[in-house]
């Protein structure tokens, strides 16, 4: 599901990031990247924060859009 | 020797700068580029090294790939000049994302140092890093400091210059992409180029500069062979890190909310947010610049009332005492350090003017150079208490914040949240809003930004304002000064708005660049820090009212003491002066606003004062307080304002009541005046920083747009002041140039599509 949708403090694994090359380099130097981890924090109005590698992350609605995550597995 | 400093940006990077440099610091910027480059020398082991030690702050960036001008600035002076040490930054609260950072910096054949910042704030939040472990881990000396606190920085220093050896680039990718870094080695290495691995895995990663390099395109295409390089390196980066490096870091037992995520709840709450930082603006503004703190004076006046200052019945010198606090209301911080300010001036102007006999000496002094520089510096604590606020917003991390909250409502006038920054800066000052520009990625939003910023109406515009305001009040005996001086702001910041769309829909048409911005935690803004900032803001603008403002009064003095042909004139004949002249001739430009020709024979003032607001608009109420006290001479009807209660007028208010009784001119005209000077072509200094900022051949354009915007939004102030019928008018013609807009917009829309349409039938 787009990031946009996810619950606010739940982990989630970024699946796919579609941007321009430009946009996910910058994307990737941020800890934002296939594989990441990353922890919605809060929203508003579909822009929201979201913890990646301990920073916290200010992110649009119409990008968080476009990063698709999925729930981790679990290994319990 | 030399040493760069590198890290992500709220690394703490130019904490640490401050720290070893001190006051050495020298600020400029790179050349070809508008990013600042800071310089200083080290202070500390001054005895102890005969050598200089050159520390070099390389812009905060994220990676060295070349996206934006910083990285390839940072890129370009690590691998090409050859520093002798670099030191990486890295914040130990945030330890994964910042070594990955580290990982490039290591690619390089520089010696290099990890300076492990924050490690006050691991300590306290519980966690624990192993130096040893890591060091050994990434084959470098890593020494913990705390930047802010200054613990750690010696030593590191020390081993720096003691350690300092050449030292071969190591890559951290593995045995993944080992033949693919091996074959892209080879090409560099046979080139002979300096840190061949680094430009090695560059070239994996598709980095547009290396792929620039001859034979270097060729290669990628056949090592690749449908892998994604990029993505792999990258992976192999974090991978190391998190397997490594970020071991050493062992997390505490604590809750997942840190004290920043608890304040970011209140802060940046989906409903409470907006509210909270309006409240925050208007609680700076009040404390800054209200004439009734908490608004005691008017909670009192629902009741008795408080009793005017006149009314106390005190003695003069008790009398000129309170009144720095009090006047029928208790003054806020701002206005009783203007006000002390003001009672200072008051005392050296009444010694000099005084102590000089000759007459037209005297008056030089007293009028043109007192009168003008007083003017200007009485403004100096408001401004720099203005200044004061912001910066602490912003050292606290609330400012990134704020941007956040505001992109929603900023993306509807065509901008990103980014871009308030830059505007809320205008307030203050428009020179470093318009350096402040230069976070924003899209070259029409920042242009758009630029060119609106000086309608953020500056510190050195308030005087025009208040005296003005203070002028129209006390003569007209109408309104509240501080009602008109709020909404000259809030005028200010409506003709953004308007002209902001108004570009993004025509000239400066672009995508808004998506919203992405790191918050760094927050923290209680340093002492040190702020007086720095202050002092230097201090200094720019001492510097400015002894030399340009000093200037431009003495001149104007002059020209208006003068005839052509140079004969001294009194104050009496003012009106057969160059100046006048000049003025008379200008003077019809600005009929349509209400003060040009329509005004009696004294009516140039107010040309003239708007001309001299170009070079500097202190100079504006400057030139009210010069040729106010030539109007009295000349016994105009100028009100019974007497010449002495011009020198102690540091407001400017007396010399605003003096023009106006004298020109005959009328509300809609002197609000108009005020539009007038707020929108058009800011000072000297906010032109030069323009055009440097700005693309090449932009700036004639924006100076067009400044006296375009300005001149309409007087024109029609005035017009609808006077006549009020004339708003239809208005109306009628904004209603037609949207309409015009909206449908070139639409019309080229149904070009395309039918284009493609065409494209399709084919």
């Amino acid at each position: 599901m787009p990031l946009a949708q996810a619950q606010a403090g739940e982990t989630m694994l970024v699946i796919r990031v579609a941007a321009d090359p430009k946009l996910r380099k910058h994307l990737e130097n941020l800890g934002i990247m296939t594989g990441a981890e990353l922890t919605p924090l809060s929203q508003k109005d579909g822009n929201m924060i979201v913890r990646v590698h301990d920073s916290r992350i200010a992110i649009n609605k119409e990008l968080a859009q476009n990063i698709i995550v999925g729930r981790r597995p679990s290994f319990a | 020797m030399k040493i760069a400093l590198i890290g992500n940006p709220n690394c703490g990077k130019t904490t640490l700068f401050n720290k070893l440099t001190g006051s050495t610091a020298h600020v400029g910027n790179w050349p070809g580029v508008t990013v600042e480059k800071r310089e200083g020398l080290y202070k500390g082991l001054k005895k102890r090294t005969a050598e200089k030690i050159e520390i070099v702050d390389l812009p905060g960036i994220y990676s060295l790939s070349p996206y934006t001008p910083e990285e390839v600035v940072s890129r370009n002076f690590m691998i090409d000049e050859h520093p002798d040490l670099v030191i990486n930054i890295v914040d130990a609260t945030n330890l994964e994302r910042n070594l990955y950072l580290t990982t490039q910096v290591l690619e390089a054949d520089v010696p290099v140092m990890v300076a492990l910042n924050m490690m006050d704030m691991v300590e306290k939040s519980g966690d624990r890093i192993d130096v040893a472990l890591l060091e050994q881990n990434l084959g470098v000396p890593v020494m913990p400091i705390s930047a802010l606190k200054g613990t750690g920085v010696d030593k590191m220093m020390e081993r720096a210059i003691a350690d300092c050896k050449p030292r071969k680039g190591v890559t951290v990718i593995g045995d993944a992409l080992k033949a693919e870094v091996a074959a892209t080695l080879d090409f560099y290495e046979s080139a002979e180029v300096s840190s061949p691995l680094f430009h090695a895995v560059k070239l994996l990663e598709n980095d547009e500069i290396e792929l620039e390099r001859k034979g270097a395109k060729e290669l990628l295409e056949k090592i690749s062979s449908d892998k994604d390089l990029e993505a792999a390196v990258v992976d192999e980066r974090y991978k190391h890190i998190v397997t490594r490096l970020a071991v050493a870091k062992v997390k505490g037992k604590r809750d997942n909310m840190t004290k920043s995520d608890k304040i970011d709840k209140v802060l940046t709450h989906r409903v409470w947010a907006l509210p909270i930082f309006a409240v925050i603006l208007f609680a700076i503004f009040h404390v800054t610049f209200s004439e009734d703190f908490l608004y005691i004076g008017a909670w009192a006046g629902l009741g008795e009332g408080l009793p005017a200052l006149s009314d106390l019945g005190l003695s003069e010198g008790m009398e000129t005492f309170v009144g720095i606090f009090y006047d029928g209301a208790v003054f806020s911080p701002g206005v009783i350090l203007q006000k002390a300010f003001e009672a200072l001036f008051d005392l050296i102007t009444d010694g000099i003017g005084g102590a000089i006999t000759t007459e037209w000496l005297s008056g030089l002094v007293a009028e043109g150079v007192l009168g003008g520089l007083f003017a200007v510096l009485g403004f100096l604590p408001q401004i720099l208490m203005l200044f004061m606020w912001f910066s602490i917003l912003e050292d606290s991390g609330y400012m990134a914040r704020v941007a956040f909250v505001l992109d929603r409502i900023f993306r509807r006038f065509g901008l990103s949240g980014r871009s308030f920054m830059p505007m809320i800066m205008g307030f203050g000052c428009s020179v470093p809003a318009m350096i402040n520009t230069r976070t924003l990625a899209d070259e029409n939003e920042r242009t758009a930004t630029i060119r609106v910023i000086p309608f953020f109406s500056c510190g050195a515009k308030l005087p025009i304002l208040s005296a003005i305001a203070g002028g129209i009040c006390t003569f007209f005996g109408v309104g509240n000064a501080d009602l008109i001086t709020y909404g000259m702001y809030a005028l200010g910041v409506c003709a953004a708005v308007v002209c902001v769309l108004l570009m993004r829909n025509t000239t400066m048409k672009g995508d808004i660049p998506p919203f992405i911005m790191e918050l760094p935690a927050y923290h209680r803004p340093q002492f040190k820090n702020l007086m720095l900032h202050l002092w230097d803001k201090t200094k720019h603008f001492v510097k400015k009212a002894f030399t340009i403002i000093f200037a431009s009064t003495v001149i104007i003095w002059l020209f208006s003491h003068l005839n052509w042909s140079w004969h001294y004139l009194t104050d009496e004949q003012m009106n057969d002066s160059i100046l006048a002249s000049i003025g008379k001739f200008i003077q019809p430009i600005f009929t349509p606003l209400g003060f040009g020709s329509q005004l009696n024979v004294y009516g140039w003032v107010f040309a003239v004062a708007a001309l001299t607001g170009l070079i500097a608009k202190e100079n504006v109420i400057a030139t009210f307080g010069t040729l106010g006290a030539c109007l009295i001479a000349m016994g105009a009807n100028v009100g019974g304002v007497t010449g002495a209660e011009l020198l102690g007028d540091e407001e400017g208010i007396i010399s605003s009541v003096a023009m106006i009784t004298a020109t005959g001119i009328s509300i809609p005209a002197l609000i108009s005046f005020i539009a007038f000077n707020m929108l058009t072509i800011p000072c000297f200094a906010a032109c030069a920083t323009a055009k440097g900022e700005l693309k090449k051949g932009t700036f004639k354009w924006t100076l067009l747009f400044w006296v375009a915007s300005s001149y309409v939004t007087s024109a029609a102030v005035y017009t609808i002041g006077a006549w009020w019928w004339t708003l239809f008018i208005w109306l009628a013609a904004v209603a037609g140039v949207v309409t015009l807009i909206v449908l070139n917009n639409k019309g080229k829309l149904k070009l395309r599509r039918h284009k493609t349409e065409q494209a399709e039938a084919i």
